[in-house]
């Protein structure tokens, strides 16, 4: 088909037809086009009058009864709330004005600044002047008004001053949980602590972020560790109460702390978090994992004896006891009476394999876990030797974070088994881990009871709720040497023992000794007596009954036998 | 006939005009109310979110102490302040009993001390009773 045949086949016509015919086929044509688009026509309104009528008259199945506001708008702060268990608010957003210039508007830079000045006193005039002679748009004067003087700025009248509305993060509770909660800048963006850790949850904003802690704990264990603090003049002190079931922190302080509202201010120092972030070496506090494990691997029994008469000479120094007995010590005397060379005898019985393998059970060895980002790593000595073993199972060597501590403590008296420690609400216990067998964790409930009772810890006695703990002092390192009035003293407890709900551990950083200790700074006299008053006031909160004594069932969990030790014969 | 039509049309479509006038303007004034109450559904929010800062700040167990201890004579509970209710001794006044002329054991509520003249308190129990039946006689009466 050539062209031009194809384009009178495109206009309908037949240039072979004669001219009437030609005619009546173009007028055929021009009506058929006419009806084609008519009718198109017709579809497209009768489907647009459907349309019409199926939206506005007909119903439709899932349409709504009242008309649903489109912007119902929701109070949404920029971060989410935090809360504690109980849901006591410690840390929300609150909404300021914050003062800046259009630095265009600004008619007399110098007499605006002097203005603002009788206003706003705190401002620095020469930063003032070069900002309101800056000539640019947007230019920050001050952040965060009180409501006073953003009322007496504004009535000030200076052109090119506006405020702008800001959220800034408030803490109700102030210092009293700075270090769990950390804080935010002036942008509130989280730096530091749970603010840090949850800061994307926060910004998200689904419902307040739910802690661990509980805010009357929090306060008696603050209140107690700072009492003691002040005391015996230290210079640092850490504070921990853990449910031993859970791994859930309960109250956590790090003393001294900082205003979180002003972290600038506060002297590095006060912003370290000891709890979590300073690794100690804790001391006797380890000779409770040292007799675990030696339980725990059966190469000691409770009627196992060393012999604790002279000091232990090792790799070119001796092991020494600070109580020292002289003679040869049961199982049970070893701890109450706190012996660094029976500790090391027994840790040379499982030896350093056993001994490693248990303390990287109870994650001695790795970083601690919590949702924290200030944690420390333990120091670990590489090469382990045996000179470690030995001087671990005493509590020297391997530096901790009281974190771990109270992990392990709980692990050893909650039947053995551990779990993460968290600072989150949990509901019921988590998943753990075995460590320990419920025989051992029995024997050491005793044991610990024991300390309280007869050994180092007399002075943590609360009558009723049946504390067992250890004590720890360690002298502190500094520069690769120990210095001998420079001391942690801690002390670990659980309560009660019959039944163990509660681990609380104190923390002293260089305490010195008073005349009501005779001078002494170790941990039986000071951190000891702290404890038993933090688990005085928190147990009723806690809801732990009292119980008594004289009960036949706590009698029988709690009955151990602290028989004096005989040197064994060659023959035996 | 066209006329009627057209004026009927008229009158139709400035009836419909005003209607939807009314309509329009009426939607209007309602969407400019919702607005409203939804910015004081915020206000209120914001407030409620103070509040809620603020009895977090008034709760604050430093002041709650500070506060006990200006205005009340309470101090922290020792531990032989706390018992159960199973270690009152048994002649305590709470596990005494006696049995009223219904042959029920009631348990005596500890009342103060009666004065000369007073009924002796079983008999004050008693006096308490109005228009008792005699079934006294019957059940055995007072024991």
């Amino acid at each position: 088909m050539s062209f031009t045949r194809f384009s009178y086949w495109l206009r309908g016509d037949r240039p072979e037809l004669g001219p009437d015919q030609r005619e009546r086929l173009a007028l055929e044509t021009a009506r058929n086009r006419i009806f084609i688009t008519g009718a198109m026509f017709i579809i497209g309104f009768c489907w647009i009058t459907y349309g019409l009528v199926d939206a506005s008259v007909l119903r439709q199945g899932n349409e709504p009864a009242v008309a649903s506001g489109t912007d119902t708008r929701e109070l949404k702060t920029e971060r989410a709330d935090i809360v504690d268990r109980n849901g006591m608010l410690l840390a929300t957003d609150l909404p300021t004005n914050s003062l800046y210039a259009d630095a265009r508007v600004v008619k007399d830079p110098v007499g605006s600044a002097d203005l603002l000045l009788t206003a706003l006193p705190g401002l620095d005039r020469d930063t003032l002047i070069r900002n309101l002679s800056s000539r640019k748009a947007f230019v920050w004067l001050r952040r965060n008004l009180t409501p006073e003087q953003q009322y007496e700025v504004n009535s000030l009248g200076i052109p090119g001053l506006n405020f702008q509305r800001e959220e800034r993060r408030i803490y109700p509770h102030g210092r009293l949980f700075s270090h769990v909660l950390g804080f935010t800048d002036i942008d509130n963006n989280g730096i530091a602590g749970a603010e840090r850790e949850f800061d994307n949850e926060l910004r998200i904003n689904n419902g307040p972020l739910e802690l661990s802690l509980d805010t009357r704990v929090q306060y008696a264990l603050e209140e107690e560790v700072a009492t003691a603090m002040e005391t015996y003049s230290a210079v640092g002190a850490a504070g921990l109460v853990m449910d031993v079931y859970t791994g859930e922190v309960v109250a956590m302080t790090s003393l001294p702390n900082f205003d979180p509202h002003r972290p600038g201010q506060a002297p590095a120092d006060a912003r370290f978090n000891r709890s979590t972030l300073g690794v100690y070496e804790m001391g006797s506090v380890f000779k409770l994992f040292n007799t675990a494990i030696a339980l725990e691997t059966g190469t000691s029994t409770l009627n196992s004896v060393y012999d604790a008469s002279e000091p232990l000479p090792v790799a070119g120094f001796k092991i020494r006891d600070y109580h020292a007995e002289n003679r040869w010590l049961t199982l049970p005397e070893i701890l109450v009476h706190s012996s660094n060379i029976g500790s090391a005898r027994m840790a040379m019985a499982f030896g350093g394999e056993n001994q490693r393998k248990y303390l990287k059970k109870l994650g001695m060895l790795d970083k601690p876990q919590i949702e924290l980002p200030e944690v420390g790593g333990p120091l670990v000595p590489s090469p382990w030797r045996e000179i470690n073993t030995m001087t671990i199972s005493f509590g020297h060597g391997l530096a901790v974070t009281p974190l771990q501590v109270v992990s392990g403590i709980s692990t050893i008296v909650n039947g053995g088994i551990r779990r993460p420690a968290t600072i989150l609400k949990q509901d019921g216990a988590p998943a753990g881990e075995r460590v320990f067998s419920q025989k051992t964790s029995e024997l050491l409930r005793r044991l610990m009871r024991l300390v309280v009772t007869e050994g180092s810890g007399k002075k943590a006695e609360v009558a009723g709720y049946f504390l067992g703990g250890k004590t720890g002092t360690s002298e502190k390192l500094v520069n690769g040497r120990y210095v001998k009035n420079a001391r942690m003293s801690t002390f670990v407890a659980a309560f009660p023992m019959q039944d163990p709900k509660y681990v609380v551990l104190v923390t002293l950083d260089e305490p010195k000794g008073t005349k009501e200790t005779y001078g002494f700074a170790t941990a039986g006299w000071v951190s000891a007596p702290a404890v038993g008053k933090v688990v005085t006031r928190i147990a009723p909160l806690l809801g732990i009954e009292p119980a008594n004594a004289k009960a036949p069932e706590i009698e029988q969990a709690l009955q151990i036998e602290l028989r004096k030790g005989e040197r064994k014969l060659a023959s035996f | 006939m066209t006329r009627a039509v057209t004026i009927i049309g008229l009158v139709l479509t400035i009836l419909i005009g005003t209607g939807t006038y009314w309509v329009s303007h009426e939607v209007e004034r309602l969407e400019k109310q919702y607005a409203q109450i939804q910015s004081e559904i915020l206000a209120e929010q914001e407030s409620i979110h103070v509040l809620q800062a603020e009895w977090s700040y008034l709760n604050n167990p430093e002041r709650i102490e500070r506060l006990s201890q200006q205005y009340l004579s309470l101090a922290q509970i020792e531990v032989p302040q706390m018992a159960r209710i199973d270690d009152l001794p048994e002649d305590a006044d709470l596990h005494q009993y006696r049995i009223d002329k219904f042959g029920e054991a009631v348990a005596f509520m500890p009342i103060p001390r009666a004065r000369p003249g007073d009924l002796m308190y079983d008999e004050a129990a008693d006096a308490m009773i109005i228009d008792a039946p005699s079934v006294a006689a019957e059940v055995g009466g007072a024991q």
